[in-house]
C-alpha cells in the first residue's frame, strides 16, 4: 500500500490552497474529492444542458492575487474579469443605482438619489479601506492562540501588531470601534439615500443570520472589502471560464507539483488509531494510510461524521456543537433565452445584481428568517456570469444565478424537502423579481433551485452554511472554528483542518487553505526536529 | 454675586453625589447643583400619589460598588438593601417558572421542564460568576487610551492584558463569547426550556434597543450579573425606601464630607475661557465659579449642549453627535389596593418579594423587539416587575401596594405620533399585558404613573430617556466611552471632566464613574483621596 505524507479530504478551494502547497514543499500529496468536480462550493457544473453554472459562490474577488501569482495559477488557466460595474442595486419599478468600478462615474450615479452622499462618498471609501487594510492584517497571519504560545511565536506575533500600528494607532481604535456596530448605524452615519444605504449593507448579511440592525455587520462589511477596490465595497472579481475554472487552476498547480487529485473519491471516515490519524477509508471500502490527514469539510463534519464524537472528550464534542452554522440561503440557477429588458443592461448587470432596495426590506426579510421561516419578500444577489464569458451557454442563451437571503436551513413548518416550501420560495423570487426586475421572468427558460438542505447533500455543508460557520465575531479569529482550537491542528495528532470554518472565515479568499498549510509544514518540522 | 468653590458637580444624580463626596472628602469645597427640588437625578423616590411612594425610574439595586458603599459609609447614612428573594415568570397557559434562593426548590421547578437544564442551571451560575468577577477588574479600573500610549495608558494596557491572560483559556473564551453574541446563543449553549433562556436572556436586553437574538447583549446581561450585595454575587435588592434612598444618603454622606449640595438650581452652561473652566452659569442667571467642574450628565448635554461646541475638537464634537441613545424603555408605575393575585401562584407569598418577569418565551421578546424596531412601542411588552410594598412595607399605605413596572420596548423615537398622544394608549397595554397573568389587576388600581421615554428625558435631562446615559455596546464601552480618545473623564477643556454613566464603566445603580472621575480630579490636583 502506498503512503501518503497528507490525504486532502475534499476538494474545495482551500483544501486544494493546502494541497498546492505542501505539494510544493515535496509533500507527497492526494486530494479526495468527493463530487465529479473540483471546488466544493467554488465549482462550475453542467446544470443546464450545454451550460457551465456557478454551483454556489460567484465571485472570487477575496482571493489575493499574491497567492495567486505564488502559486503560478495563470499559467494553469486562471483569468480574472473585471466588469465595469461592480453591482447594481434594483430600486423598484424598474429603478437601479450602480456602483461602478470608475469613482467618477459611480459618483453621478449616486448624485441622482442624494447629493450629500455623492460628496461623501469618497470619504467613506477611504474610512473603509483603511480599516480593511487593518483588518486584513489580521486576517492574513495566524489568529494568536493566546494561551499556548512560545516565546518565538509571541515575537512572531509582534509582526502584525507593528504592521497595524504603522498604520495608525487611530485607525486600529477606530477599528475597534466600528467593526462591532450595526451596519444600519454605520451606513446611519454616513448617508442618507435607502437605495444607496440597502447597496452597501447587503455584504455585512453575507455568512450571518442576522438583518442589517445586527451588531458587527460592519466587521462583514470590511471583510469583504479589500483596498484593492475602489469603493470599500465588496472586493468583486469573476473568473473565466467560470469560478470553477479557479478550482482547477488550483488542481493543476498542485498537480504539477506531483500532487494526486481524485474525483469520485468520497472519503467516509478519517482513520484513528491511540488519537493518532493514520489515514481515510473511502466510501467503497478502499483504505489509504497517510502521515496527515487534513480536512477541507466544515468542523461539525469532520468531527462528528468523519471522525466520530466518541474519540473528542465532552467539552470538544459540546463547543463543536454550539459552532454557530447558519445556512441561510439558497441559490436558484435560471437559464434565460435573454437578458431582462434594463436600459444598458449588459453594462449595468454585469457585476452583482441586488434587490435590497433599503435597509428596512432587508430587516423584513431577516426578521421572516428569525422566525424559522423563509423570507416572504427575500434579498437576492444575482450575478449572470454568461455576461463576461458568453462560452459559458449556447448562443442567446444566458445563466443567472440568485443567492437568495433568507432560507434558513431550519424551518419552524415543514421541511425544505417538501415541494410545497420550495414552490413558495421559488413563488416569492420571482415575486419580487417581477417587481424589481420586470419582464425578467418572461426570459426564463429553465430553473433549479438549490435549498440549503440540497447545499448539505451536495456540497456537504453541514447546516447549508456556506461559510463553514457564522462569521460573527464570537466564531472569529482566535475563535474560529472553536475556541483554543484555531490553529488547524486537533485533538487527534495528524489530523489538521483547512476549510473555511477555520480561521480567517468563509469566502473564495483561500486563506485558511494558505494558513493550515504553514501551520501544518511548522507542526510537522517540529516532530522532525523532536524524533 | 459669584461664590468661589474649589469644584462644582453639575447633577445631583448618584453618580454627581459619588463624585461630590469623594472630591469633598479629599479636602475639596464642593458644590453639587441639580436642576430638580429633589437629589438623585433617575434615582428617586417619589410621594406621586399620597401615600404611595415610588422609585419612580429605576427599581432595583445591585450594582452599587461595594468599595463605594464601605467608603461613604452609607449604611450609617439610610442605605439599606433588602433582598430580592425570587424570580417568578409567569407563563400565559397558567404555568410558571418560579426560582429563588432555596436551591432544591429551584432545581425541582426547573426540571419540571428540563432535567437536563436543571442540571446545567448551577454551572451556568458558576461560569457567569467566574466571568462578572473577572470583569470586574474593569470597574475599578479607568480606561486607558490605546492610541494615545502615554506611559499611563501602557500601563493600563499591560495591566489589562495580564489580567485577562491570567485568566484559565476556557474562561477567557466564555468571556470572548460573552462580549461578542447574543444572550439567547449564549444562553442556548446551556439550555433547552425557552422559558428559562427567555428569563436570562431578558437581562441582556434591559436598556439596550436590540432584542435577545441581537449579537452584543450577552455582555449586557453580565453587565447585571456584576451586582453583589453583601458579598453575595448577582443578587438583586431593594433598597428600603425606594431607591431615592440610595441618593439620599449618599447625599447625607457628601454633606457630612462638607459639600453644599443646591437643589432647584439648573445649570445653563459651563464657563470657559481661553480652553480652561471657570464656573458654571444657572438658569437663572447667576454665576459660580470653580477651577474644577464635573457633568454628570449625559455625553450629549455634556459636550453639546453645556459648552461651545468652538471650545472642543471637532472629533470629538464628532463623535458625540454619532454616540448612540436610543432610549427603549419606560415604566408603569402602580398604587395598588391590595396584593396583585397571580393566576399561576395565587395569593401571598414569596414570589411578591421577588422579581416578576414577564418572559415567556424568546419569541415573545423577540417580537416586542420588531414592533420597537419599526417604530412602535410593544403591543405585547417585556415586563420587569417588582412590588416593593411587599419588601418594605413602608412604601404604601397598610394593606395596599406599589407596583413597578419596567417596561421593554418603548421607543424614543416613535414612527407615528408622539408620545404625549400615544402615553396612556401604551400605559392601557402594560395594563393590558399584565391583566393576562394577574386577573385582578384592573380592579385593584387606585392610579397610574405612566413614564414614557420622553418623560424620562424631560425630567431627568436624559437624552432621549436612555437609563444608562447611552447604550452598552461594544462599541461604547471602556476606552470607546462615550468618544476614542475622551474616556479618561478629562475633557479638552482643562479642569472640564465627565462623571456620569456616560462615561466607563456604564450605567446601573453603580457609582462606579463618579468615583474613577473622582479618582482622576484628584490626581490631577496633585491630591490624594481619603
Amino acid at each position: 500500500m502506498k503512503e501518503y505524507d497528507a490525504v486532502v479530504v475534499g476538494g474545495g478551494h482551500n483544501a486544494l490552497v493546502t494541497a498546492a502547497r505542501l505539494a510544493c514543499k515535496k509533500w507527497k500529496v492526494l486530494v479526495l474529492e468527493r463530487r465529479g468536480v473540483l471546488g466544493g462550493a467554488a465549482s462550475t457544473a453542467e446544470i443546464f444542458p450545454g451550460c457551465a453554472v456557478n454551483v454556489a459562490a460567484q465571485d472570487a474577488g477575496l482571493f489575493p492575487a499574491s497567492l495567486a501569482a505564488d502559486l503560478g495559477l495563470a499559467a494553469h488557466g486562471l483569468e480574472w474579469v473585471h466588469p465595469p460595474a461592480l453591482a447594481t442595486s434594483l430600486t423598484g419599478g424598474g429603478g437601479a443605482i450602480t456602483l461602478w468600478r470608475d469613482p467618477a462615474r459611480t459618483r453621478d450615479e449616486i448624485a441622482r438619489h442624494s447629493r450629500n452622499d455623492a460628496a461623501r462618498f469618497a470619504a467613506w471609501a477611504d474610512h473603509l479601506r483603511t480599516m480593511a487594510r487593518v483588518l486584513r492584517v489580521a486576517l492574513d497571519h495566524p489568529a494568536p492562540a493566546l494561551h499556548e504560545m512560545t516565546t518565538r511565536e509571541r515575537l512572531r506575533l509582534l509582526r502584525p501588531l507593528i504592521q497595524a500600528g504603522r498604520l495608525g494607532k487611530r485607525t486600529v481604535v477606530e477599528l475597534l470601534r466600528v467593526a462591532p456596530l450595526p451596519a444600519r448605524d454605520l451606513l446611519d452615519d454616513w448617508f442618507e439615500s435607502d437605495a444607496l444605504k440597502g447597496m452597501l449593507a447587503s455584504t455585512a448579511l453575507a455568512g450571518s443570520r442576522h438583518g442589517p440592525s445586527a451588531m458587527a455587520g460592519a466587521f462583514r462589511m470590511l471583510y469583504h472589502a479589500t483596498e484593492r477596490e475602489p469603493h470599500g465595497f465588496r472586493s468583486s472579481a469573476f473568473v473565466k471560464g467560470g469560478i470553477g475554472a479557479l478550482s482547477t487552476a488550483l488542481a493543476a498547480a498542485a498537480r504539477k507539483h506531483g500532487a494526486e487529485v481524485r474525483t469520485r473519491a468520497e472519503v467516509e471516515r478519517i482513520l484513528v488509531e491511540e488519537d493518532t490519524a493514520t489515514g481515510v477509508a473511502l466510501a467503497d471500502g478502499e483504505e489509504i494510510a497517510a502521515r496527515c490527514v487534513i480536512s477541507g469539510a466544515d468542523p461539525r463534519r469532520t468531527f462528528f461524521r468523519l471522525v466520530g464524537a466518541p474519540r473528542l472528550g465532552p467539552e470538544f464534542n459540546r463547543q463543536v456543537a454550539n459552532i454557530q452554522l447558519c445556512g441561510t440561503t439558497a441559490v436558484l440557477h435560471l437559464l434565460l433565452d435573454g437578458l431582462p429588458p434594463l436600459p444598458d443592461a449588459t453594462e449595468r448587470l454585469a457585476g452583482h445584481t441586488l434587490v435590497a432596495p433599503t435597509l428596512d426590506y432587508l430587516e423584513r426579510a431577516g426578521d421572516d428568517a428569525k422566525y424559522g421561516r423563509a423570507s416572504a419578500r427575500p434579498h437576492l444577489d444575482m450575478v449572470i456570469p454568461t455576461l463576461h464569458d458568453p462560452t459559458l451557454a449556447p448562443v442567446g442563451r444566458h445563466v443567472a444565478s440568485i443567492q437568495i437571503r433568507y432560507a434558513p436551513y431550519h424551518l419552524r413548518e415543514g421541511g425544505w424537502q417538501d415541494d410545497g416550501t420550495r414552490d413558495a420560495l421559488l413563488a416569492s423570487v420571482l415575486t419580487v423579481l417581477d417587481d424589481f426586475l420586470p419582464g425578467m421572468r418572461d426570459r426564463i427558460v429553465d430553473q433549479r433551485l438549490l435549498t440549503p438542505l440540497d447545499l448539505e447533500t451536495e456540497l456537504g455543508l453541514t447546516g447549508g452554511d456556506e461559510c463553514h460557520g457564522q462569521m460573527g465575531l464570537e466564531q472569529m479569529l482566535f475563535m474560529r472554528p472553536i475556541a483554543g482550537w484555531a490553529r488547524y491542528a486537533t485533538p487527534v495528532e495528524g489530523l489538521f483542518l483547512c476549510g473555511s470554518g477555520c480561521h480567517p472565515g468563509g469566502g473564495v479568499t483561500g486563506g485558511s487553505g494558505r494558513l493550515a498549510a504553514g501551520a501544518i509544514l511548522r507542526a510537522r518540522k517540529q516532530v522532525a526536529r523532536l524524533s | 454675586m459669584a461664590r468661589k468653590y474649589d469644584a462644582i458637580v453639575i447633577g445631583g444624580g448618584h453618580n454627581g453625589l459619588v463624585h461630590a463626596a469623594y472630591l469633598a472628602r479629599a479636602g475639596l469645597d464642593v458644590c453639587v447643583l441639580e436642576a430638580r427640588p429633589l437629589v438623585g437625578g433617575a434615582t428617586v423616590t417619589e410621594e406621586i400619589f399620597p401615600g404611595f411612594r415610588y422609585s419612580v425610574f429605576s427599581y432595583v439595586v445591585s450594582l452599587m460598588r461595594p468599595d463605594i458603599i464601605r467608603e461613604l459609609d452609607l449604611p450609617r447614612h439610610g442605605l439599606a438593601i433588602l433582598p430580592l428573594e425570587s424570580t417568578l415568570t409567569p407563563l400565559p397557559d397558567g404555568d410558571r417558572l418560579y426560582r429563588d434562593a432555596d436551591h432544591h426548590r429551584t432545581w425541582r421547578e426547573i426540571a419540571r421542564f428540563s432535567i437536563r437544564d436543571a442540571e446545567a442551571y448551577d454551572e451556568y451560575g458558576r461560569s457567569l460568576f467566574y466571568m462578572a468577577r473577572a470583569v470586574k477588574y474593569l470597574l475599578g479600573i479607568a480606561p486607558p487610551d490605546p492610541a494615545r500610549l502615554g506611559p499611563r495608558d501602557i500601563r493600563g494596557l499591560l495591566g489589562l492584558a495580564r489580567h485577562f491572560l491570567d485568566l484559565q483559556p476556557d474562561q477567557l473564551h466564555l468571556l470572548v463569547k460573552l462580549m461578542t453574541m447574543s444572550a439567547a446563543d449564549f444562553v442556548d449553549e446551556w439550555f433547552e426550556t425557552d422559558v428559562l433562556k427567555a428569563t436570562l436572556s431578558a437581562s441582556g436586553i434591559i436598556g439596550t434597543f436590540l432584542g435577545p437574538r441581537s449579537p452584543g447583549t450577552a455582555y449586557v446581561l453580565l453587565h447585571h450579573y456584576m451586582g453583589e450585595i453583601d458579598g453575595h454575587f448577582r443578587a438583586w435588592g431593594f433598597a428600603k425606601g425606594g431607591t431615592g434612598a440610595v441618593a439620599n444618603a449618599i447625599a447625607s454622606a457628601a454633606r457630612q464630607a462638607g459639600a453644599e449640595i443646591r437643589t432647584d438650581a439648573p445649570v445653563a452652561r459651563a464657563l470657559v475661557k481661553n480652553g480652561r473652566v471657570n464656573g458654571v452659569a444657572l438658569a437663572n442667571g447667576d454665576e459660580l465659579h470653580a477651577k474644577v467642574v464635573s457633568s454628570s450628565l449625559d455625553p450629549h448635554r455634556t459636550f453639546l449642549d453645556l459648552v461651545d461646541a468652538d471650545d472642543l475638537p471637532a472629533d470629538l464634537v464628532n463623535s458625540v453627535r454619532g454616540y448612540r441613545f436610543r432610549g427603549s424603555s419606560g415604566k408603569v408605575n402602580l398604587a395598588l389596593d391590595a396584593a396583585p393575585d397571580f393566576t399561576c401562584m395565587p395569593g401571598h407569598g414569596p414570589h411578591l418579594r421577588g422579581a416578576v418577569s414577564i418572559s415567556p418565551s424568546i419569541d415573545y421578546l423577540e417580537r416586542a423587539y420588531d414592533d420597537a424596531r419599526y417604530g412602535d412601542f410593544s403591543r405585547e411588552p417585556y415586563l420587569d416587575i417588582v412590588i416593593p410594598s411587599a419588601i418594605d412595607p413602608g412604601m404604601a399605605p397598610p394593606g395596599k401596594h406599589v407596583m413597578s413596572c419596567f417596561v421593554q420596548y418603548a421607543p424614543y423615537e416613535l414612527r407615528e405620533g408622539t408620545w404625549d398622544q400615544k402615553r396612556e394608549a401604551f400605559g392601557d397595554t402594560v395594563v393590558d399585558t399584565l391583566a393576562r397573568y394577574v386577573p385582578n389587576i384592573r380592579n385593584i388600581i387606585l392610579h397610574r404613573q405612566v413614564v414614557t421615554p420622553l418623560d424620562i428625558e424631560r425630567t431627568t435631562g436624559l437624552t432621549q430617556g436612555n437609563i444608562f446615559q447611552g447604550e452598552l455596546t461594544p462599541s461604547q464601552l471602556f476606552f470607546l466611552r462615550p468618544a476614542a480618545g475622551y474616556a479618561g473623564y478629562r475633557t479638552p477643556v482643562r479642569g472640564y471632566y465627565q462623571c456620569g454613566s456616560g462615561t466607563h464603566p456604564g450605567g446601573g445603580i453603580m457609582g462606579a464613574p463618579g468615583k474613577l472621575a473622582a479618582g482622576r480630579v484628584l490626581a490631577d490636583l496633585g491630591r490624594r483621596g481619603r
